[in-house]
């Protein structure tokens, strides 16, 4: 039964942006939970246009896109919120809120989910730990580094244990060490069953992980076998 | 570790540092409008209470013939007091009426030779008493007697003070207006000047729900200390004009005090603009997402 399940399908997906030129053609793939994939391509292959359609930025302009088995290629806007919950998403450029602690921003989705005080304080700390960044709870993200923000932006991505976790070049600013702690963190979450996509342009990471890889390419994508079949069969290490 | 207040979220941007100041005028112009509205109901209420309990029968000078002066009062007073109703009658004597004009005419033993009407003063119960049956008694028993009961000359008052409260109510509801227009472009702009902070709330999971209390809290508490202000200084307007009028020797005119009710009235207004505030700013939320979706 567990087979059946899909985190994310893609039937045939094209998005164009008004009425100009396809940015992604004919994309195809399933993911099951406890998945694990490395999203490869060049700047401009299309890249963050599929994470948008993954985390419910842009609908597709053709095709069906499902997450948790929910076709959502025309979902309801009242509907996305409960969707998106269940999504985490590391950004580029962070998307971290200035105003607001290293703290808060990480709690930010307990908060909005409404989860008690208490229970948000200790998951929030105990994450901030992992990171390294326990001496930062009340530092603003105006005060810190580039990767010390980037570690915020993961810890608020990965804080509410989300089934599907969509990270945009998440190792990009932060140095070998702290690089290979976040793709540990990554990894336990994916032990847990949450299914990972990771984006990059660092092929040594995706070298040393062995995950399957999605490589994109003008907005074409080439798939490892497994994800081309009608349920994937696990991305695990050494799949692709 | 509390809930990111809607200061933290968004920070205040130039829309929003205007808002309480023009809350604060609202309110005054509010509480003012509305405030004139109580405090001449009061007085006519006042008023009314005042005379529907009294009549005054006049009888004129020219059919007072010297020698029949008297008799033609203690007939009207015969008949008044064998009406069902009447609860009193008192006839004024020439000197009374003579000081009554007494600041208009000077004094002086000329004015009781002047021709008079005989004035005889009526206390009613105005659930019981006739005043159709008792003024045609009246006028068969003393010719040229009339009775008066006010009803017309507060009629008229009433027609002149119901223009007024029209026009008071045209501006607390052009206030409420204004009000609600204000917060409405306030919150659009607060949202278009933190769109970001409103997709990233949107990406992490917030439902358009959860803005929309937000930014409804902040104009909740910006419209309050608005409100208060304009509260304290429109409750100190018309405390002073209270406190004029009472100095004004106008021993005709009924006290337009506000009562202690009128008070309670008053002070809900800054709460309900403060009310306004925060339901516009929520719809507005609720209408720009979804638009912009």
């Amino acid at each position: 039964m567990a087979e059946d399940q899909s985190v994310v399908r893609f039937e045939n997906v094209g998005l164009r942006y008004g009425s100009g030129p396809e940015i992604l053609r004919d994309i195809s793939f399933r993911l099951a939970p406890g998945d694990f994939r490395f999203l490869l391509g060049p700047s401009g292959a299309g890249k963050s246009s599929l994470l948008k359609l993954l985390y419910l930025a842009n609908r597709p302009t053709r095709g069906i896109v499902s997450l948790f088995d929910r076709n959502v290629s025309s979902i309801r806007r009242h509907e996305i919120a409960a969707i998106r919950r269940r999504i985490g998403v590391v950004f580029q450029d962070f998307r971290l809120l200035d105003q607001l602690s290293g703290l808060e921003n990480v709690a930010l989705p307990l908060r909005i989910a409404g989860v008690r005080d208490a229970e948000v304080k200790r998951h929030v700390e105990e994450l901030l730990g992992w990171v390294g960044l326990e001496d930062f709870l009340d530092a603003t993200p105006k005060t810190m580094s580039g990767g010390q923000k980037q570690r915020i932006a993961i810890a608020r991505a990965v804080i509410s244990r989300p089934r599907l976790l969509l990270a945009d070049e998440p190792t990009g600013n932060v140095d070998d060490k702290i690089a290979m702690r976040l793709m540990y963190l990554f990894e336990e979450l994916n032990k847990l069953g949450t299914t990972i996509i990771i984006a990059t342009h660092n092929e040594g990471l995706v070298r040393r992980f062995q995950y399957p890889v999605m490589r994109i390419n003008q907005g074409v994508m080439q798939l490892p076998v497994t994800d081309s079949q009608p349920a994937s069969s696990g991305g695990k290490r050494g799949d692709s | 570790m509390a809930q990111p207040s809607a200061g933290q979220l968004f920070a205040r941007d130039n829309a929003q540092r205007f808002l309480p100041w023009v809350t604060a005028f609202m309110v005054y112009l509010a509480f003012l409008a509305l405030s004139a509205v109580l405090s001449v109901h009061t007085m006519v209420d006042a008023w009314n209470a005042e005379i529907s309990g009294t009549a005054t029968v006049q009888i004129a000078p020219e059919t007072l013939a010297s020698g029949v002066q008297e008799d033609a009062v203690n007939r009207a007073l015969d008949v008044l007091e064998a009406q069902p109703g009447v609860l009193g009658v008192e006839a004024l004597s020439v000197e009374a009426a003579a000081d009554l004009l007494e600041p208009w005419l000077g004094s002086g033993d000329h004015i009781v030779d002047l021709p008079l009407p005989r004035l005889i003063d009526v206390r009613l119960d105005p659930d019981i008493a006739d005043l159709q049956t008792i003024a045609r008694e009246l006028r068969a028993a003393v010719p040229g007697a009339r009775l008066d009961d006010h009803r017309v000359w507060l009629q008229n008052f009433i027609n002149v003070v119901l223009w007024f409260e029209i026009a008071a109510v045209g501006v607390f509801a052009i206030v409420l207006l204004v009000t609600i227009l204000t917060v409405m472009f306030t919150t659009r702009t607060g949202l278009a000047i933190h769109h970001d902070v409103v997709e990233i709330l949107h990406l992490v999971g917030a439902r358009d729900s959860y803005i929309a209390r937000k930014f409804g809290a902040r104009a909740l508490w910006l419209g309050l200390r608005g409100g208060l202000i304009g509260g304290v200084f429109a409750a100190g307007t018309v405390y002073g004009f209270s406190w004029l009028a009472s100095r004004i020797d106008a021993a005709l005119l009924p006290s337009a005090q506000l009562s202690p009710l009128s008070w309670v009235i008053l002070a809900m207004t800054p709460l309900l603009v403060s009310a306004i505030a925060w339901a516009t700013a929520r719809a507005t939320v609720y209408t720009t997402l979804r638009k912009l979706s």
